[in-house]
């Protein structure tokens, strides 16, 4: 019985370190805002240097000036930030290990938004 | 005992699957069109409000002087939305990447108008997060890392990947940074590929001085068996030679 299970295991192992276990996915929702907010985090801390694409994207009604910024620091201690003057962006992102990578928001809200912050990161 | 041994593999299942399930792929092709075509969907609609990264790719045979524009319409939480990308008649593929939101049970469609030369290709892809039933996870991805170089690699090149037996539709994400500095030198990355069509295909990001990074986002269509390949080059003369240390990262999603 014990071998059996042992042998289920490691083959479950192998078929998840075979699969495209490289590919995560990062996704923060800000559902109905009525107000700007301070730098949030949008995902966990990477325990190593990762890649990203990030994707950002803001509803508001007619007459909200409401502005998303990104931040984050790159893998040579920079802050960088990305500003969504738009309302929606797609971007690049090299996040330093240990570092956060955050979301804030400034301007007039008329009503409510929503934010929608998705990503994917990619390990090798 | 089989009971108690199903119960233990279907558990380990649970606990390690849904990481591999978060990632939908969006896909829909329209190959050697010789007319354009009204609205038709490219997935099928959610079930509840979601979030996709959406890229198109517009292409035509040399030769061919067609000035096609490709129309991608959806629903979003305000209402309808829209978004253009059109080939001219210089015969250079066209690429775009942008996010969507899509309106639960609404219809996300492409549509084409303009004038056709011989023909045109249309390819739409895209990543749904946690949109569970409007594609499949069948992702792969590819990465290429040149971390802490202090050479151009000119004039040799460095594969990030060798496309399968058929022509494919990728999504690329490229960085290179260097450190912010006093000096001039500025190090280049170009991004090498074959489309369908065997036309080569050049995208290219310089670093900047100040440490800003240098980012690019686009699809590619890669003829079957080439490989995508990059090189690095300073900006001024000469091209190769010893460089700041820079940074370079280029990650690859295959659809």
């Amino acid at each position: 019985m014990l071998r059996k299970l042992l042998i289920s295991f490691l083959a479950i192992l192998a078929l998840l370190a075979t699969a495209s276990a490289s590919l995560t996915e990062v996704r923060q929702d800000f559902l109905n805002q009525t107000a700007t907010f301070p730098a949030t985090n949008v995902m966990t801390s990477p325990s190593a240097d990762g890649s990203y694409l990030i994707t950002v994207y803001l509803d508001q009604p007619a007459g909200g000036t409401v502005v998303a910024f990104v931040a984050w620091t790159d893998e040579n201690g920079a802050p960088q930030q990305y500003q969504a003057f738009d309302g929606s962006g797609v971007f690049a992102v090299r996040l330093q290990a240990g570092t956060a990578l955050t979301v804030a928001t400034s301007g007039t809200v008329q009503g409510s938004y929503n934010l929608f912050v998705d990503g994917v990161g990619f390990w090798n | 005992m089989r009971s108690l041994h199903s119960l233990a593999v279907v558990s380990l299942l649970a606990v390690a699957l849904p990481a591999q399930a978060e990632l939908t792929r969006v896909a829909k092709d329209f190959l050697n069109r010789t007319k354009v075509f009204s609205a038709t969907p490219i997935m099928t609609a959610p079930t509840s409000d979601g979030s996709y990264v959406i890229s198109m790719f517009l292409n035509q045979p040399p030769k061919s002087k067609g000035a096609v524009v490709a129309t991608l319409r959806w629903t979003n939480e305000q209402g309808a939305q829209s978004r253009i990308l059109s080939i001219q008649d210089n015969n250079l593929p066209q690429g775009t990447v942008f996010p969507i939101r899509v309106a639960a049970h609404t219809r996300v469609t492409v549509e084409t108008s303009g004038t056709v030369g011989a023909s045109y290709d249309l390819f739409v892809r895209g990543v749904g997060f946690w949109v569970p039933g409007t594609g499949n996870s069948s992702l792969s991805d590819y990465h290429k890392n040149l971390l802490q170089w202090t050479n151009a690699t000119y004039p040799n090149r460095q594969t990030v990947f060798t496309a399968p037996a058929t022509d494919k539709s990728y999504l690329l994400r490229v960085n290179i940074n260097e450190p912010a500095n006093t000096g001039t030198d500025i190090m280049c990355l170009s991004i090498l590929s074959t489309d369908e069509y065997s036309r080569s295909l050049t995208n290219t990001a310089c670093a900047n001085l100040d440490g800003a990074p240098a980012m690019m986002e686009f699809p590619l269509r890669v003829k079957a068996g080439t490989a995508v390949q990059l090189i690095t080059f300073h900006a001024g003369l000469p091209m190769w030679g010893g460089s700041p240390t820079y940074n370079v990262t280029v990650d690859v999603i295959g659809f």
